[in-house]
C-alpha cells in the first residue's frame, strides 16, 4: 500500500509538471496567434472576413485549388521577404543575447554568493511587473480593440494595473497556490511572446544555443548554476529562483524555519503497526542541492508521521509540504532557471517515513518550451506545432526519468529542445508532405 | 437562411469536435483521473509521431510507389504496428529500472488492458490530430464550403472529421487488443490485430473512387464497431480468465 502509494505521488507529481508545461505552451500559441497592432476595430461585415484572416498566424496554402496569385498576393509575398531579411539580421543580437545570459547567470551566482539577495529579489520583482503590466496590457489593449470592447484608458489603467499587481504578489508574496501558479505560467507564456519580434532563424539559434548552455551552467563543474545550488547547499538555504512549484500548499505560507528543515504536514501516510505519530525533523540531502526521488522506498522505509500531534486524526486533508525549500525566491529566469528539482522529505536517521514527492520546476523551461513551439507553429503550421509540442513532453519525461535513475540535478531544457528541434525538422521536411497526400486522396491510417 | 458559408466557424468548430470526441472523452474519462496512464499516453503519442515520420521517410525513399495507395497504406500501417510492439519491448526493458518506473508501468490484467487503452489513446489522439485538425486549421478554417470531386455528397471537412472519429476510436480498440496480446506472446491474436488495422487502412482506397466516400465511411465504421466489440468482449474475457488464474 505505501509502495502504491508512492509511485502514485510520482506519477501525479509528474503529471502536475506536464499540464502547466501544456497549458503554457496553448496559452503562448493564443498569443502568438493575436491580432497585429495594425489592426483596427471594424464593424462591415467583408472588413470583419478580412480582419479573421489577419488573426491567422499561420501560412495560406492553397491545397485544393490552387489560384493564381494576383498583384496584391505578390507585393503582400515580397514585403514578407523583406521583413524576413530584416529578422535574419537579428542573428546577431541574438549571440548578443546568449552573451547577456551567460553574464548575467554568473553576476546572480557572485551575488547570491556576496549574499545581495534582495537585490536579486528586486531585479525580479521589476521584470515581473514589466511583463504582466507592460507585455500583458498590449495584448489586453489589442484583445479589446480588436473585438470592439469599448473602454477608456483609465479604466484600462486601472485594470492592468490590478492585474499586474495582483500577479506580483501571487508570485512574490501570498496566494493560494493554484493562483500562484496561474500567473506563473502568464508570465511565461508573454515571455516567451518576446520572441515574436525575433526572426525564425535567429530564434533556432538561440534555442541551440541554449541547449548548450545549460548543459554546461547545470552540469559542469564551473556552471554558474552548479555553482548556486552548491552555495545553497552550503548555506542550507533555498535557492533563489524563481520556480513552478507543484507543492499544493499555498505560496507564502509554509512556515519551514530556516536552519532547521521541518515538514509540516504530511498527507496520507501509510498506518504502521506502532500508531504513535511524532514530530520529526528533516533533514534533506544537501550536498546534491535538489532533492532527488528516492523512489527505491520499500515498506521498511514507511511509517506515519505528523508534526501536530492534534492532527493524528486527520488522513488525507492537509496538503503536503515542501521539505527543504522553503517559501519561493526568485532568480532571473532568463538565466538558471532551468534545474528540475525534485523535493521530496527524508528523516534524518529514521527509514520509516513515507511522503509525498513534489516537483519544482524553473520558468525558463516554460519560456523556452513556449518560444519553441510558438516559432514551430509561425514558421510552419499547426502540424509542425502539434508535433514539436508532444516532442517537448516527452522530452520532459524522459528527463524525469533520468532524474529517477542518476539521482542528480539536471537541466530540463536540453532533451526537450532537442527533441523538439529535430522532430520540427522532420514534420516540416517528410510529414507535411506525406500527410497532405494521405489527406488530398481521402486515405487514413 | 443560414448556410455554413454564413457560420463556418461552426462547422469548423463542429466537425473538431466531432474528430476529437473520442479522444477527449475517453482520455478524460480513462485517462485523466490516472496520473500513469497520461505518461503512457504521452509516450504513445510521441511513438505515433515517430512512426508517421518514418513511414513518411520511407515514402519518399521509393518515389515510383508514391501513388500505389495500397504499398502506402500497407508500409504505413506496418510502420505503425511495429513501433507500437517497440513501444512494448521498451516499456518492459524500463521495467529494469525499478520501483519508480513502475509508477508509469504497473503490472495486471486490468492494468495492462488499461496500458494498451492509453497507448490507443495516444496513436488515436496524434492521427486526429496530424491527419485531420492541423490540416484543416492550417488551410481552412475558415471556409468550409469545400467538396471533394470524388465525394460531391458529404462536406469534405465533415466527412474528414467523421473519419479521422473512426480511425481514433480503431487506434483504441487495437491500443487494447495489441497490448494483450503482446504481454502474453499470443502471435495469432498480433496478426490479427495487425490484419484489422491493414484491412480498416485499406478500406479508406475507397474514397479514391467517385462517389466513394459514402459506402467508405459506412464500411470504415461498421469494421470499427465489430473490432471495438471484439476489443470489448476480450477485454472482459481476459479480465475473468486473469481472476480466474489468480483464484
Amino acid at each position: 500500500m505505501g509502495k502504491r502509494q508512492s509511485v502514485q505521488d510520482a506519477a501525479s507529481a509528474v503529471v502536475s509538471v506536464v499540464y502547466p508545461i501544456m497549458g503554457c505552451i496553448a496559452l503562448s500559441a493564443i498569443l502568438a496567434g493575436a491580432p497585429d497592432y495594425s489592426f483596427t476595430c471594424v464593424h462591415d461585415e467583408q472588413d470583419e472576413r478580412a480582419a479573421l484572416r489577419h488573426y491567422r498566424p499561420w501560412k495560406l496554402d492553397g491545397l485544393l485549388t490552387k489560384q493564381p496569385e494576383s498583384a496584391e498576393q505578390r507585393a503582400e509575398r515580397y514585403r514578407l521577404a523583406h521583413e524576413q531579411l530584416q529578422r535574419q539580421v537579428a542573428v546577431v543580437f541574438v549571440g548578443s543575447f546568449l552573451v547577456f545570459i551567460v553574464f548575467f547567470t554568473f553576476c546572480v551566482a557572485m551575488a547570491y554568493k556576496m549574499r545581495f539577495g534582495r537585490a536579486i529579489k528586486a531585479w525580479m520583482g521589476g521584470s515581473i511587473l514589466l511583463v504582466l503590466g507592460y507585455n500583458g496590457g498590449s495584448y489586453l489593449r489589442v484583445l479589446l480593440v480588436s473585438r470592439c470592447v469599448p473602454v477608456d484608458w483609465i479604466t484600462f489603467v486601472l485594470l492592468v494595473w490590478n492585474l499586474t499587481l495582483t500577479g506580483w504578489l501571487a508570485i512574490f508574496w501570498k496566494a493560494p497556490r493554484w493562483f500562484n501558479q496561474l500567473y506563473l505560467v502568464l508570465v511565461a507564456a508573454l515571455m516567451s511572446t518576446i520572441f515574436r519580434a525575433v526572426g525564425t532563424l535567429a530564434t533556432w539559434l538561440l534555442l541551440c544555443g541554449l541547449v548548450v548552455w545549460d548543459l554546461f551552467a547545470v552540469l559542469s563543474p564551473y556552471g554558474p548554476l552548479k555553482w548556486l545550488v552548491d552555495i545553497a547547499a552550503e548555506r542550507n538555504e533555498s535557492l533563489p529562483a524563481l520556480v513552478y512549484d507543484t507543492d499544493p500548499s499555498d505560496a507564502g505560507r509554509e512556515t519551514i524555519r530556516s536552519g532547521s528543515n521541518r515538514v509540516q504536514d504530511i498527507r496520507d501516510a501509510r498506518p504502521t503497526s506502532t500508531s504513535t505519530r511524532r514530530r520529526t525533523s528533516i533533514r534533506s540531502h544537501a550536498d546534491d542541492g535538489y532533492q532527488t526521488l528516492p523512489m527505491t522506498d520499500t515498506d521498511d522505509e514507511c511509517s506515519e508521521v505528523s508534526t501536530d500531534p492534534g492532527d493524528s486524526d486527520e488522513e488525507d486533508t492537509k496538503p503536503p509540504t515542501s521539505s527543504s525549500l522553503p517559501a519561493s525566491s526568485q532568480i532571473p529566469s532568463s538565466s538558471s532557471s532551468s534545474l528540475v528539482a525534485v523535493v521530496s522529505g527524508q528523516i534524518e536517521g529514521r527509514a520509516d517515513l513515507q511522503v509525498k514527492h513534489h516537483l519544482k520546476l524553473g520558468l525558463g523551461d516554460f519560456v523556452f518550451y513556449s518560444v519553441l513551439t510558438g516559432t514551430s507553429l509561425r514558421s510552419g503550421g499547426q502540424l509542425e506545432f502539434w508535433v514539436t509540442a508532444v516532442a517537448i513532453v516527452f522530452g520532459l519525461l524522459c528527463t524525469l526519468f533520468l532524474l529517477l535513475v542518476f539521482q542528480k540535478p539536471l537541466p530540463a531544457l536540453p532533451i526537450s529542445l532537442t527533441f523538439g528541434m529535430i522532430f520540427y525538422i522532420m514534420a516540416a521536411l517528410s510529414l507535411r508532405p506525406f500527410v497532405l497526400h494521405l489527406f488530398e486522396t481521402g486515405l487514413f491510417t | 437562411m443560414e448556410t455554413e458559408q454564413n457560420n463556418p466557424l461552426l462547422v469548423s468548430v463542429g466537425c473538431l469536435f466531432l474528430s476529437l470526441s473520442a479522444t477527449l472523452i475517453w482520455g478524460g474519462y480513462v485517462i485523466m483521473p490516472r496520473p500513469h496512464l497520461f505518461i503512457v499516453a504521452t509516450m504513445a503519442a510521441f511513438f505515433y509521431c515517430l512512426g508517421q515520420m518514418l513511414a513518411a521517410g520511407w515514402w519518399f525513399a521509393i518515389p515510383p510507389l508514391k501513388q500505389e495507395f495500397a504499398w502506402v497504406l500497407f508500409s504505413t500501417v506496418t510502420i505503425q504496428e511495429g513501433i507500437r510492439w517497440a513501444m512494448f519491448a521498451l516499456f518492459n526493458w524500463m521495467k529494469g529500472y525499478g520501483e519508480g518506473v513502475k509508477a508509469f508501468l504497473r503490472v495486471g490484467a486490468v492494468n495492462g488492458l488499461l496500458t494498451g487503452f492509453a497507448v490507443g489513446a495516444g496513436y488515436g489522439l496524434m492521427s486526429v490530430l496530424l491527419s485531420y485538425t492541423s490540416i484543416v486549421g492550417d488551410n481552412y478554417w475558415f471556409d468550409q464550403s469545400i467538396y471533394m470531386p470524388n465525394c460531391p455528397e458529404i462536406n469534405f471537412f465533415v466527412a474528414g472529421a467523421a473519419f479521422a472519429l473512426a480511425y481514433s476510436i480503431m487506434h483504441m480498440a487495437l491500443g487494447v487488443l495489441a497490448w494483450s496480446m503482446y504481454d502474453t506472446k499470443n502471435y495469432v491474436g498480433i496478426f490479427f490485430t495487425y490484419a484489422w488495422h491493414l484491412g480498416i487502412s485499406m478500406a479508406s482506397i475507397g474514397n479514391t473512387n467517385r462517389g466513394g466516400c459514402v459506402y467508405t465511411l459506412g464500411i470504415v465504421y461498421g469494421l470499427v464497431v465489430l473490432l471495438s466489440l471484439c476489443a470489448l468482449a476480450f477485454s472482459i474475457r481476459f479480465v475473468k480468465m486473469s481472476k480466474q488464474v489468480d483464484a
